[in-house]
């Protein structure tokens, strides 16, 4: 099947007084339609920026290079009024923070009829229809009255769900996820985690998933990829992935979890993996029967 | 030694409320002990009050009604003072590791304010650490605490009572903890380390300076505001079991709060699960984590993705009307 959105051999260094620091190491990532691609990593392994240079939102000073082809166009490449209408109409962002990424002084309306007058050029009448079978969609309730209402009458989980109902108002075939349900409670988290795979199942998008949580990868993605330091050093479907992961990293990541195949189950699982100090416990510690210790 | 010994720490019936319109009622009715050497895991999702009761415990907000007693006696809410001495028994590490240290001041000179407090304790006769050998006639030597070593096992030495001058380490001599240095390499960072601001350090690498500070203290209670959460997953369970292992070896108890269960569950001998300003469930973490009895308890559980690759989606929270079900204390 031919994926809706294909990074191929990017490559990205931010310019500054030293020279060209490189972020990006020939990523290549493919999502297919009604697909979760996992993009998984520590924090500076460069997941976030692969997300934003998709959406042309790489910090300036940034030299980029290869492809990101989507409906045959490669998006580094075009530019202008056929750039918008990709990246602005077919592809959806949700980022991590929704206090941040939802705009405190305007409406909720007003944020998820905007851009989609401006993209499918629609009446405002239509778009505020639209606006309410997404929240309704997503699992907001209230109907035509919630459009009047702010972000901060929200709690963190309605918020995040407006703002999957603002990125997917377009109809877009890609959905890039940035860290979606970091910032929220577990049980919340759960129930995003779950609406992102309804509709992933039921609209067919594609899925870019960053993120830095494998429990949340195991959970919705189907091809999971490890980031590290720019590269990806590993990429294939989820089971295969976590159960007989091929890099080095990947199995370092995942002894390091509560809950993964071979990772953390007890407190001596921890002292086992801990290289804490020269004293560590567990490592140079004598018998318990030596030592004295009950 | 008593066989049940008094608590370090004890929380009876605490009411916070905060002014508002309407005023928010963070904590209805609390109540929990705290002893010497355990680690306490207190779990529960934002706003049901956990960090509410760091904030009571460290003097930072008053109670409305209720108690939370220091070694028996109120801790008094801070005023523009210093925090009284025997206050200082009590210490916190913080969750962002941004934050939680002055970044205009070197790790080292952090760390050996921690140190000078345990001094000054130590001299006022205010640490029981120091009283475990006042019988000798001598001051203990500072830092020269039990090795870690034996403790390694689950909180072996939990209610065995402090032993300042230490059990030898394998090479015969106790670990000592005299200098800044000395805790940078305890805690896996290097003693020419001291000389180093706190933004030259990663996140977690600062958790840990933040631990040793907090620990060089020679505190009873270290209390651990979500002391992980904004660190890297492979980072968490590291900080999480440095904490608590340190804590352990010199007795301290730790209260460590957190919203993941997960990493809890391998560090904590006790939990105690929170929602709504309530208790709803606490008591050893084995039996809370595989048979746990309130129905805020159970979905918690239920919604924590696990990373084993079944592609299995977390169960979403039911109704939150059944969690005000009553609390489910387990017994040890």
């Amino acid at each position: 099947m031919k994926p809706v959105l294909a990074i191929e051999d990017l490559c990205l260094g931010i310019r500054n007084e030293d020279g060209l620091k490189p972020i990006l190491d020939h990523v290549c990532l493919e999502v297919g339609r009604g697909q979760v691609q996992g993009l998984a990593g520590e924090s500076g392994s460069g997941k976030t920026i692969t997300g934003l240079v998709v959406t042309g939102l790489e910090p300036a000073k940034s030299e980029v290079s290869g492809h990101i082809w989507m409906d045959g166009n490669d998006l580094l490449q075009i530019t202008g009024s056929s750039l918008n209408a990709i990246r602005g109409r077919r592809v959806g962002t949700v980022f991590q923070d929704p206090s941040t990424s939802l705009h405190p002084q305007l409406t909720v309306g007003a944020q998820l009829t905007d851009h989609v007058r401006y993209h499918l050029r629609v009446s405002k009448t239509e778009a505020m229809d639209r606006a309410v079978r997404m929240l309704d969609r997503v699992g907001v309730a209230g109907g035509r009255a919630t459009l009047q209402r702010y972000p901060h009458e929200f709690s963190g989980g309605q918020r995040q769900r407006i703002a999957i109902a603002a990125a997917l108002a377009c109809d877009p075939s890609v959905l890039i996820a940035d860290e979606p349900t970091t910032a929220l409670d577990v049980t919340v988290q759960a129930g995003v985690l779950n609406l992102i795979r309804e509709l992933v199942d039921s609209l067919g998008l594609a899925v870019l998933f960053i993120t830095h949580d494998l429990g949340v990868m195991s959970a919705v993605a189907d091809n999971v990829a490890i980031m590290r330091q720019g590269r990806i050093v590993e990429n294939g479907p989820r089971q295969a992935v976590f159960a007989s992961p091929q890099h080095a990293y990947t199995r370092e990541l995942l002894a390091a979890l509560p809950g993964a195949r071979g990772g953390l189950k007890s407190r001596a699982d921890l002292a086992r993996i801990m290289p804490l100090a020269p004293d560590e416990p567990g490592q140079t510690m004598a018998p318990a029967s030596e030592a004295g210790a009950v | 030694m008593n066989a049940r010994p008094n608590p370090v720490l004890a929380v009876r019936d605490l009411e916070v409320v905060y002014p508002g319109h309407p005023p928010v009622r963070a904590l209805r009715g609390v109540s929990f002990e705290l002893f010497a050497g355990e680690v306490v895991g207190l779990v529960g999702e934002s706003g049901c009050g956990k960090s509410t009761i760091a904030r009571v415990l460290t003097g930072l907000v008053a109670p409305s009604g209720g108690v939370a007693e220091y070694l028996g006696k109120p801790i008094s809410p801070l005023g523009v003072g210093r925090r009284p001495l025997e206050l200082t028994g009590i210490q916190m590490v913080f969750q962002d590791p941004g934050s939680s240290l002055n970044p205009r001041r070197r790790v080292g000179a952090q760390i050996q304010d921690g140190l000078d407090l345990a001094q000054r304790r130590r001299r006022g006769h205010l640490t029981s650490h120091g009283g475990a050998v006042a019988g000798s006639g001598a001051l203990p030597e500072p830092g020269a605490l039990p090795e870690p070593g034996a403790v390694a096992g689950l909180g072996g030495v939990a209610g065995s009572g402090a032993q300042p001058t230490g059990i030898a380490q394998p090479d015969g001599g106790p670990v000592r903890l005299d200098t800044p240095e000395d805790w940078l390499v305890r805690v896996g960072l290097e003693a020419g380390d001291a000389k180093r601001f706190p933004r030259s350090f990663s996140g977690g690498q600062r958790q840990r300076i933040a631990t040793a500070r907090a620990l060089a203290a020679a505190p009873e209670v270290l209390i651990g505001d979500e002391p992980i959460s904004a660190l890297d997953a492979s980072t968490q369970a590291r900080v999480a079991y440095l904490m608590s292992s340190l804590a352990q070896s010199q007795n301290t108890a730790l209260l460590f709060i957190s919203h993941d269960l997960s990493v809890v569950r391998l560090i904590a001998d006790r939990l105690i699960v929170m929602w709504a300003g309530r208790i709803v469930e606490a008591g050893p973490t084995e039996s809370v984590w595989s048979n746990p009895g309130h129905p805020y308890t159970k979905s918690l559980l239920a919604a924590i993705p696990l990373p084993d690759g079944a592609g299995r989606l977390p169960a979403p929270a039911g109704p939150t009307g059944e969690f005000s079900a009553p609390p489910v204390f387990h017994t040890s």
